[in-house]
């Protein structure tokens, strides 16, 4: 007895001795990737930043217009590049359907559509701020959607509570209502919230993206061709359930790795901010993974020089500037070609 | 209960979990390795001899539990392999954030305060094992 006792002591100092080698060579709160990154065939050099009054969550250019959501305010400001001045686009008093979860600028028309965290309306506005339209969208609650082509048209992601699948649907609002199925999900028993996500769109291709949070499969739709494309990102994290099933619902458990924070695309590139490290990352820097639309693959990584204080929120491409939005500041990075 | 159906309960419930949490990393090895890759602790590690290693001795304590001339080992193992699972746990969930857990299953469902408990008591459990069968040991060559 003694002597088992013995044992299990000695037993208990090896498990505890193990245990102190891993933490001493530890690496904390990395994401391996299998793969090196490389640089991207981009120079990319800091072109000053703008001062936004709170932390800007959702960042969308369009001309010479920068806006910005801060979502603690529930207000959109809008910054204007000619005349160097921030003004409120949609107020706080305005935010009639709570939260935004997503903003974008008209492809087809003069005006911002603002997605409602309820998922019953999309709100459209005026570049002058006021409210133009809204849609109800009662028959499809949507998750997170995004303006398609075409007036009325919407991709919509979306939970079939009858199917229990997660989807992507386009839905056409008009004198001829339609709605079909673009993309179904893998199946998980989690309400669909492994599946979380947020759009990007590039309307000069009329490509729309699919941006997962946790997993590396990456969806391209182009409404045009009405084709479906799939990029699997550099660290190749499968699909897989991220949630813990409680008596009050579903919740992202603690264990799950947020991959995917923030994306952006123009007409050959799509921009993603990965929190996914690669072997030959000497230290933690923000690293903006690009890869071609043609083909889907991997092109470089541009690390970010004089990256932003605080988590990178959101990102935005026009012309040869790449738009980074953090904690009360949009910072502008010119990209070109080596 | 008598003492030598305790020890076979004990040897049965541990050998069900190491055989169950081998067989749900066989049966997606692939997310098992990434899983283990994202893990800050194992960050230096080779995960291909690594998560061979894991599989091997979840397999082997499954064994050894079943066999009774080796039971005791088998209980050592399990004890050693539970106790190193535990703190493992313990030490991402209260230094590290955003952790991974590459056990499948209910198990890798659990929530991380739960799956510590869940450890605790099989490492427990395997402590028992020994304690007991040392103690028959111990009866039988008094006898």
């Amino acid at each position: 007895m003694k002597r088992a006792v013995r044992n299990l002591t000695f037993l208990s100092v090896v498990s505890l001795c193990l245990i102190l080698l891993l933490v001493k060579n530890s690496d904390p709160d990395q994401r391996f990737i299998v793969i090196d990154r490389t640089n991207a065939a981009f120079t990319v050099s800091p072109a000053g930043s703008i001062a936004f009054p709170g932390k800007i969550s959702l960042v969308q250019v369009s001309g010479h217009y920068i806006y910005g959501y801060v979502h603690k305010q529930g207000s959109i400001y809008r910054y204007d590049l000619l005349r160097h001045r921030l003004e409120t686009f949609i107020g706080a008093a305005d935010s009639m359907a709570g939260t935004t979860n997503g903003l974008q600028v008209a492809p087809d028309a003069p005006v911002v559509y603002r997605f409602t965290t309820s998922g019953r309306q999309v709100l459209l506005y005026r570049l002058d701020g006021s409210l133009a339209d809204s849609i109800v969208c009662n028959d499809h609650p949507y998750v997170k959607g995004v303006k398609g082509l075409g007036t009325g048209t919407f991709i919509f992601q979306w939970y079939d509570t009858a199917k229990v699948a997660s989807m992507l649907k386009l839905v056409h609002y008009g004198s001829q209502p339609a709605d079909s199925v673009i993309y179904t999900f893998p199946h998980f028993d989690d309400g669909g919230i492994s599946e979380d996500g947020q759009f990007i769109c590039q309307p000069a291709t009329g490509d729309v993206y699919f941006i997962p949070f946790y997993n590396s499969r990456i969806i391209r739709y182009n409404q045009g061709q009405n084709r479906l494309y799939n990029i699997v990102t550099i660290d190749s994290t499968p699909p897989a359930n991220v949630t813990l099933h409680t008596s009050s619902g579903y919740f992202i458990s603690s264990k799950a790795l947020l991959l995917n924070s923030a994306a952006t695309a123009d007409s050959g590139h799509l921009y993603l901010l990965s929190y996914a490290r690669a072997g030959n990352d000497a230290q933690q820097r923000v690293n903006v993974d690009v890869y071609a639309v043609a083909g889907s693959r991997y092109q470089g990584t541009i690390s970010l020089p004089a990256p932003p204080t605080g988590a990178v929120l959101s990102l935005a491409k026009s012309g040869d500037t790449l738009f980074v939005s953090s904690v009360e500041k949009v910072m502008m990075y010119k990209l070109e070609a080596r | 209960m008598k003492r030598p159906a305790i020890i076979t309960a004990l040897a049965f419930a541990i050998s069900v979990l190491f055989v169950y949490a081998a067989l749900i990393k066989v049966m997606d090895y692939s997310f098992f390795v990434a899983n283990l890759r994202k893990s800050p602790l194992l960050a230096n590690y080779n995960m291909h001899v690594l998560a061979p290693v894991v599989l091997g001795i979840e397999m082997l304590a499954a064994v050894l539990l079943n066999i009774a001339a080796v039971r005791r080992a088998g209980f050592y193992l399990s004890f050693f392999v539970m106790l190193t699972f535990t703190l493992y746990l313990v030490v991402l969930y209260y230094f590290y954030k955003n952790i991974p857990c590459a056990c499948g299953g209910i198990l890798g469902m659990m929530p991380y305060p739960v799956h510590i408990v869940f450890n605790i008591v099989f490492t427990l459990m395997a402590m028992m094992g020994v304690l007991l069968d040392s103690r028959q040991r111990h009866s039988r060559a008094a006898a």
